[in-house]
């Protein structure tokens, strides 16, 4: 799924290019979808942690096989990518 | 970990929304590679200053969003990408995949990248702003905070950051050579900096050899007497400053055990219910490190391991120990600390109590810190950033602006200076739309800068130079089963460059 945001208008998506190194492809899915999906690794759930807006419907999108059966899912990505690990104030903590 | 490569299935009425308020303009990529018309004289310029990924952020931003506007990059090395290519860890290759897309970004044909050119030096910040209508600050983070404790200045005490930039191959930092002949070696800090130097300290060399880390480096590590490694930090298990990732690749890392006080994690357990899920899932896995009883197989391996690491929570440093010739460290002082406050915000308090450390190598992993690049840019001494509104630098004229580490401060990860780099081109775009940024006048560009730099003999590495350079590392790196080997000298990049 990564490779479909790559090229798209979606700008800084899929930043490790699919690599589990980023969690810039983060997508939130129908619970239907979801649970249709395999089991996350640790790798996974350590970025996916990283992510801004996580639901309980959250995956990675370069972790996401597409298939035939998911023809015609609605994909959700948030528009921020700042992930916990980014400060909240406009400069540091002193 | 699967990548979806190949062949892409045909998805009909695959439907993306996007969730939040903000709107996202969808626009085309012009003039990629090559294509496109070269920009008009009158076209808007804009200058940035710093080639990481803050700078090439920016940039990537301004010509996706305006089909007009030409954008170059200064940079005071021969090279580009800054901390990408300094300070991410030789083992850590994917982190470093955003170079692909800085490198399609510097191909742009309204974009231009300059290596070797020093601002503030070469040209002054005030010489950019005449010949581009803005010039947007992206330099990074080159100094680093200091312990403030005696012997600080002592023979094996080493900042991360010049120790990262040690066997990262930063040319600055190519003599650093660094005494790992002792045993022990105490990190100061415990975020992902102060992860990746325990975990380049330890790793088997097997596993580095393969990897971009420089030559004399590895030498230095093969050589090693290093076995353990403490982690230290002033306050306590809740406030650990790493990620989880990091952490992991600790508890994983081959002929290495896991060393910690039981101690420091008494009435932790109890409060991982009402923790968010990223802090309870890190604690979780410290507590399953630090305190459970491991089945059978990982305590044969723990047996078996000849390296150590661990955490040392609620410890400060009050003084590096000097050797009986007063030359060199041979142990820390560290105040042991107690806690007060409450949830997110809690401090540490000494006791009055202290411990002593036996240890040969000290490094300071507490953080980097923006210098002042040129008198004519405001400059905030207390939090060592340049002030800024959105990016837009205040208590200066217009047309100056700001993104990354020396707008925000030295923190966080590529993506999250990818989102501010954004930011601060959102805002420099609104100025341009909104006329509170003058484009109307026809500006020299780099036309003009080349002209000053002509005169002062500075010549400018262009990105086919640093091309020239990239393929000899990879051609250096192939003969040893690398990615690549860096050129460790500015004069010899220079001379490749240019060859």
């Amino acid at each position: 799924m990564a490779q479909l945001c790559v090229p798209s208008s979606l700008t800084g998506k899929g930043a490790c290019e699919g690599t589990l190194a980023c969690s810039t492809c983060h997508v939130i899915l129908d619970q239907k979808v979801y649970d249709q999906l395999g089991p996350i690794t640790d790798e996974e759930n350590d970025l996916l942690d990283l992510a801004y807006g996580l639901s309980d419907t959250s995956r990675l999108g370069c972790q996401v096989c597409l298939s035939r059966d998911l023809e015609g899912i609605t994909v959700c990505v948030p528009d921020g990518v700042n992930d916990m690990r980014s400060s909240e104030d406009t400069g540091p903590k002193l | 970990m699967s990548t979806h490569k190949g062949v892409l299935w045909k998805i009909r009425m695959l439907n993306i929304f996007l969730t939040s308020t903000r709107r996202v303009r969808i626009t085309r990529l012009h003039g990629a590679r090559g294509l496109g018309t070269s920009p008009a004289a009158s076209c808007p310029k804009v200058c940035i200053v710093g080639g990481g990924p803050a700078g090439f952020y920016t940039a990537q931003h301004l010509v996706k969003t305006r089909p007009d506007v030409q954008v170059d990059i200064y940079e005071r090395l021969p090279v580009p990408f800054g901390l990408v290519r300094f300070g991410v860890a030789p083992d850590h290759p994917e982190v470093k995949n955003v170079m692909n897309t800085f490198t399609q970004t510097a191909q742009h044909a309204r974009c231009s990248f300059h290596g070797n050119v020093s601002v503030g030096k070469d040209v002054t910040v005030q010489e950019l702003q005449e010949a581009y209508h803005a010039v947007v600050l992206s330099y990074g983070a080159e100094g680093n905070r200091t312990l403030g404790v005696p012997g600080e200045d002592l023979a094996g005490v080493h900042s991360a950051k010049d120790f990262v930039g040690w066997y990262n191959g930063l040319p600055t930092n190519r003599d650093l050579r660094p005494d790992l002949r002792c045993e022990t070696a105490v990190i100061l800090g415990q975020g992902n900096v102060a992860l990746d130097v325990a975990r380049i300290l330890l790793s088997p060399v097997d596993i580095l050899k393969n990897t971009d880390i420089t030559q004399p480096a590895l030498d230095t590590l093969a050589e090693s007497s290093v076995r353990r490694v403490l982690i230290v930090g002033r306050r306590g298990p809740l406030q650990l400053a790493c990620t989880i990732k990091e952490l992991r690749e600790m508890v994983n890392l081959p002929g290495t055990r896991p060393e910690m006080e039981a101690s420091d994690f008494e009435c932790i357990a109890k409060m991982l219910k009402v923790l968010p899920r990223p802090r309870k899932r890190l604690t979780e896995l410290l507590l399953k490190v630090a305190v459970e009883t491991p089945e059978e197989t990982e305590l044969e391996r723990r047996n078996s391991a000849k390296r150590a690491w661990g955490f040392r929570f609620f410890r400060s440093p009050v003084e590096i120990l000097p050797s009986d010739d007063l030359t060199r460290a041979a142990g820390i002082r560290l105040a042991v600390n107690r806690l007060e406050g409450e949830g997110e915000d809690v401090w540490a308090v000494t006791t009055g109590e202290v411990e002593d450390v036996e240890c040969g190598l000290v490094i300071s992993s507490i953080g980097y810190k923006s210098l002042p690049i040129d008198p004519a840019v405001p400059f905030d001494p207390r939090k060592h950033i340049i002030p800024n509104t959105m990016g837009r630098v205040q208590k200066c004229a217009a047309g100056l602006y700001c993104s990354g580490w020396v707008k925000r401060g030295p923190t966080g990860v590529i993506a999250t200076t990818m989102n501010d780099s954004f930011d601060t081109a959102r805002t420099l775009l609104h100025d341009m739309d909104e006329g509170t940024l003058d484009i109307s006048t026809v500006k020299p560009g780099s036309a003009g800068v080349t002209t000053i730099l002509e005169k002062r003999g500075v010549k400018p590495v262009l990105f086919s130079d640093w091309e020239k350079i990239d393929s000899e590392e990879s051609k250096r790196g192939e003969a040893r089963g690398k990615p690549r080997e860096k050129l460790l000298d500015v004069g010899e990049m220079l001379k490749v460059a240019w060859t």
